[in-house]
């Protein structure tokens, strides 16, 4: 099995968001997603979490053109009012047609 | 406490000082001040909540099948009222003596006009140490008071940011059904009802066998998860400097407004000084559970240091620590 070039999309956000951001990701396209639990401090916090430094983190492996989609889209929803980042990286994966 | 003479004001604020929950709140506060890794585990904290809630909705749902349709129905009209004017009448305080903005004033609104449910037990707690225990149907009067206020808040809110709207089009992540839909699914709501549900179907006789799980442990759980609910709050301490003195003297001006109202009503719909005083804490307490996540979802724009900081680190310490005794003193002159 080859191993093909694919974008590793990982979105770190205050958890009140974590569902409406999968909603999003499900309906560009995205056929997985995994989600953890993460702690950390940003910027501009704006957490509402019972534990501040709460936050998550959503991963989803795709296509360069649907991360580049996720991405933006995301940018235009959430950026304004909220605090999380969004960053893509280069992974390979073996299995490419489960993407 | 001898039944016999009725204590001092000081008094009674000093029981209320030294009991377990009120302690156990200031050594959380502690910890948390000297930056000990002290806390809770996670899911340790979840457990604790699942079991008081469905521990309260047990007990209220036995109790509310012995209580008459005819003594409810005063109260329940007494607490929607209250539910549909605090969220209004924190709305417009915080508007006018504080002078936040609208979206941060129907933030805070939506917190005041629901309702903190750890409060609400503390107040039970309070009043059957002092010999005045509450109508047993008051969990009922707490799941009727917990979503009306968040919603009108929130369409206050709403309203006013739709005038607001210049340029930005932000629209906010979740829809009002959607919100609706999670407001009334919540863990909470689901435990606090279906314990009603669930106590009122099966009536004292089904109780009995599991009484002592969930009344033995009771005080016991509300120790520990009101230790972490001081870490929780010290953690909110550092967000005092920030928001200033307006919301800080709000953030006590509000209950004793609500609480004194909620007296003065429950008084009026025919409750006991306990169940007045109850209700005057439910009305006077701010929720950080349910509003918090619906107010970040629909209203994003109302800054969280606002009405976090106000609900967790101001109102529920006051409530704890003066509040309850206060509205019991308030019900104690009612009652004459």
């Amino acid at each position: 099995m080859a191993n093909i070039n694919f974008k590793l999309v990982t979105i770190i956000s205050e958890p009140v968001l974590s569902s409406s951001l999968v909603t999003t990701i499900r309906s560009l396209g995205a056929t997985g997603f995994t989600i953890s639990d993460v702690y950390g401090e940003g910027s501009g916090e704006k957490s509402i979490g019972e534990v501040p430094n709460e936050k998550v983190k959503i991963e989803v492996v795709a296509d360069a053109d649907l991360a580049k989609e996720i991405m933006a889209e995301i940018a235009k929803n959430y950026f304004a009012n909220y605090s999380l980042i969004v960053y893509a990286s280069d992974i390979q994966v073996i299995r490419h047609e489960k993407f | 406490m001898n039944g016999d003479t009725p204590l001092a004001t000081l008094d009674i604020l000093r029981a209320n000082l030294l009991s377990p929950i009120v302690l156990a709140f200031a050594l959380g506060i502690f910890a948390r001040l000297i930056r000990s890794e002290l806390a809770l585990p996670k899911d340790l904290y979840a457990s604790l909540s699942i079991y008081l809630l469905l521990a309260l909705g047990l007990k209220g749902g036995v109790e509310l099948s012995e209580s008459s349709v005819h003594a409810i129905a005063w109260p329940a009209l007494a607490t929607l009222f209250l539910g549909c004017l605090t969220p209004v009448s924190a709305y417009f305080l915080l508007r006018r003596l504080g002078r936040f903005n609208s979206i941060d004033a129907a933030g805070m609104a939506a917190h005041y006009g629901s309702v903190s449910a750890v409060t609400f037990i503390a107040a039970q707690q309070f009043t059957a140490n002092m010999g005045a225990t509450a109508e047993g149907f008051m969990p009922t009067l707490l799941t009727l008071l917990e979503s009306p206020g968040i919603h009108i808040a929130l369409a206050i809110g709403a309203l006013k940011r739709a005038k607001l709207q210049t340029g930005n089009s932000e629209t906010p992540a979740k829809s009002k059904g959607t919100i609706l839909h999670e407001i009334l699914t919540a863990r909470s709501m689901i435990l606090l009802v279906g314990g009603l549900v669930i106590g009122l179907l099966m009536g004292v006789k089904g109780y009995e066998p599991i009484k002592p799980f969930f009344e033995t442990g009771f005080k016991g759980a509300l120790v520990l998860f009101i230790l972490e609910m001081g870490i929780v709050a010290a953690t909110r301490f550092q967000d005092l400097r920030k928001v200033g003195f307006r919301l800080i003297g709000l953030g006590i001006l509000l209950p004793i407004l609500h609480g004194a109202l909620g007296v003065l009503l429950g008084h009026w719909a025919g409750l006991s000084i306990g169940g007045a005083t109850v209700l005057g804490t439910m009305a006077a307490s701010a929720s950080y559970i349910a509003a918090p996540p619906a107010v970040r979802m629909t209203l994003p724009e109302a800054n969280p240091a606002y009405y976090l900081t106000a609900s967790l680190a101001v109102t529920f310490p006051f409530n704890l620590v003066i509040g309850i005794p206060l509205y019991y003193q308030i019900a104690l002159w009612l009652q004459g």
